[in-house]
């Protein structure tokens, strides 16, 4: 879901910091001292889970956990994903420093929309609302993202249609697999410490 | 992405083998090749797609650093500088853009490392602001 440096426009690239900029004032607005340890650690495996590959036919797809940052994190997943951004792209060669605002946007909504759909199933608190829940926001992650991500190529350029509808069709699977992780990890959560998952409604 | 020569024809074939940073062949990929005389205007001398193990040939016609651009066109863009010696078969590769890479398990211990400085920061300056605005 990394865009690389040099793929999109100049426009595209700085209406990505832009927006990135309005969304990581209002994350940091929104993340409070007291949290901060549980958003490291949410950024902390966000950086690690782009390694992991699930190997998914004659070919594998590496993790992303959007939807569980959203989750667990509501707003606040915003400046945790810039930060795991910027240090993979630093360091691993995902993105760039120069796509890391539309990398920022297309991922940071991913986690906002997991949020929101996850909110709105898991209403009444019921623990099956919560699994189902988490499976229809770590879905729409990754559906979410992808959209971004191939309007902000089609933006860029009008040849990669094609390519968009592939790479629509090649996230698929992959929002399948992040929603049963994040059902386990929620599922898990909300036995262990439900505060952290029913607290997170600080959207 | 790595570069072979093959040696010792008239006219040596340039293999490359494309992978993403994670290792995986950048397969079925637009592959375009820009030759010395032409690669400042932007003009290709030969345009194909990577095969399913991301590897592309192709024999440059002129000696000199030949620049090869490749894209997947879902966002991943890769360039490397080939130098293209003489008919007598020298070819070698420059540098790939991706080269410099630190190993892996330096560059997991380096982000968690900076992460944790990040957010000590963070988490410090926003105490101190907190106590700041209470005593006031």
């Amino acid at each position: 879901m990394h865009i690389s440096e040099g793929v999109l426009s100049p426009p595209v690239l700085i209406a990505g910091w832009a927006i990135a900029a309005g969304g990581l004032a209002v994350g940091l607005k929104k993340t409070p001292v007291e949290k901060l340890p549980e958003t490291a650690l949410v950024s902390a495996v966000l950086f690690l889970a782009s390694l992991v590959h699930v190997p998914l036919g004659p070919s594998s797809i590496h993790l992303t956990l959007l939807g569980l940052a959203g989750i667990l994190l509501g707003w606040s997943a915003v400046p945790a994903l810039f930060i795991a951004l910027f240090l993979q792209g630093l360091l691993f060669q995902f993105g760039g420093l120069l796509s890391l605002g539309v990398n920022t946007v297309s991922m940071g909504t991913s986690a906002l929309a997991a949020f929101s759909v996850f909110r709105l199933v898991s209403k009444k608190k019921k623990r099956q609302l919560e699994v189902l829940g988490a499976f229809a926001g770590g879905f729409a992650a990754i559906l979410v993202g992808t959209l971004i991500v191939v309007t902000a190529l089609w933006v860029s350029d009008k040849d990669l249609k094609a390519a968009a509808a592939l790479l629509f069709a090649a996230n698929v699977p992959l929002a399948a697999v992040e929603g049963v992780i994040s059902v386990f990890i929620v599922a898990f959560l909300s036995k262990m410490a439900p505060a952290y998952v029913s607290g997170s409604a600080r959207i | 992405m790595e570069v072979y020569d093959v040696t010792g024809e008239d006219r040596p074939v340039q293999t490359i083998s494309f992978r993403y940073s994670t290792g995986e062949p950048m397969a079925f990929a637009k592959v375009k090749t820009f030759p010395p005389s032409t690669a400042e205007r932007n003009v290709e001398s030969f345009v194909g797609i990577s095969d399913r193990n991301g590897m592309f040939s192709f024999i440059p016609d002129e000696e000199g650093e030949w620049r090869v651009d490749i894209e997947d066109g879902m966002g991943h863009k890769g360039s490397i500088t080939v130098k293209a010696g003489s008919k007598t078969g020298e070819a070698e590769a420059a540098a790939p853009t991706s080269s410099g890479k630190l190993p892996l398990p330096v560059s997991v211990i380096l982000g968690l490392s900076l992460m944790l400085n990040v957010f000590a920061l963070w988490f410090f300056a926003g105490k101190g602001m907190k106590r700041r605005c209470s005593c006031t």
